[in-house]
């Protein structure tokens, strides 16, 4: 195929350019699949696959916090007090008011958390997400489910919904 | 309903051409500092005018926070190398396959001598689809199964 960038032939199948180096398009085939609005329209906050929340005690410092989602891989945290959810910490908190001012190991969660964060529940239209994402900048989101139990839900989930064929 | 479906649009119709973009030898402390002083989340560095990298909020939580990154390492040591790009002219649909793909939030578009002209992210992308569907988006009731029982809604 021809390189967008350079122009350059490449072999079929080829992920990036002999030419210019850049990441060739993914084939057509790769593209999303069926009508995207209308998976806009009538998915729910379910549909996106949330996964179970990772949580840290109010108290712990945001050097444990980092640790934990270094090593669960997630972009944000729920902060519990006595097992109830009173807030979210997010990469971009952590970062903010820590990286190159303070030592991580002597800040509490607690005072860079985002405390009472919208939730979203499972049976909500999948819009919704996309409105209070959009409105709230948020990355992620908590999801309350039936039993109880909290979840999360990220804009990859919304992006990954998006572009699984079917 | 938007006559040009959303999917196909032009990223140039929603990328941030306010980006923020700083040589690959710039030290770490001076890239934390920009992206602290924009409120952004990451960072296009480049080398001889091309795109060789991007650096991002997660990149400092996985490699900076608690090392104790000296402000003066060279951020090309840090950032991620290579970074998939898109060209301007690449639809919404394209974008949303390559960012779920590779797992990337931020996506430098390029030209075709590989400078940065526009940054994509994932923020952004949820920004437009929100906007491209307002119906759907704001007039949902708050419940799925709500009907209202009268017909003015008192």
């Amino acid at each position: 195929m021809k390189c967008p960038d350079c122009a350059a032939e490449n072999i079929p199948g080829s992920d990036v350019c002999v030419g210019c180096g850049h990441d060739l398009p993914d084939p057509a085939r790769r593209l999303p699949k069926g009508d995207l609005a209308e998976r806009v329209r009538k998915g729910t906050i379910a549909s996106l696959g949330p996964r179970p929340a990772v949580s840290v005690p109010y108290d712990r410092t945001v050097a444990d916090a980092v640790d934990l989602m270094r090593e669960e891989k997630v972009g944000a945290l729920l902060i519990t007090k006595a097992g109830k959810v009173v807030g979210i910490l997010t990469e971009r908190d952590a970062l903010r008011e820590v990286a190159g001012l303070k030592d991580p190991a002597k800040v509490p969660v607690s005072a860079v958390m985002h405390a009472d964060p919208d939730t979203l529940r499972a049976d909500e239209p999948v819009t919704h997400a996309f409105h209070h994402m959009s409105v709230g900048g948020y990355r992620h989101m908590p999801v309350l489910l039936d039993d109880g139990s909290v979840a999360m839900v990220s804009s990859r989930d919304l992006l990954s919904y998006l572009a699984a064929s079917d | 309903m938007p006559t040009v479906d959303p999917f196909s649009r032009p990223l140039t119709d929603l990328a941030d051409d306010a980006f923020l973009v700083m040589e690959e030898s710039t030290g770490y402390g001076a890239v934390l500092e920009a992206l602290r002083t924009a409120r952004a989340g990451s960072m296009i560095l480049t080398k001889d005018g091309a795109v060789a990298g991007v650096f991002t909020e997660r990149d400092i939580l996985n490699k900076c926070l608690l090392e104790g990154t000296r402000p003066e390492t060279p951020v090309r040591e840090l950032m991620s190398p290579r970074p998939s790009t898109l060209p301007l002219t690449a639809t919404v649909r394209e974008a949303i396959a390559l960012m779920d793909s590779k797992h990337v939030r931020n996506l430098p578009l390029v030209d075709g001598a590989g400078a940065p002209k526009g940054l994509l992210t994932v923020g952004r992308l949820i920004r437009f689809l929100a906007y491209a569907f307002p119906a759907e988006v704001v007039n949902l009731p708050p419940r799925p199964g709500q009907v209202a029982e009268e017909a003015d809604g008192a």
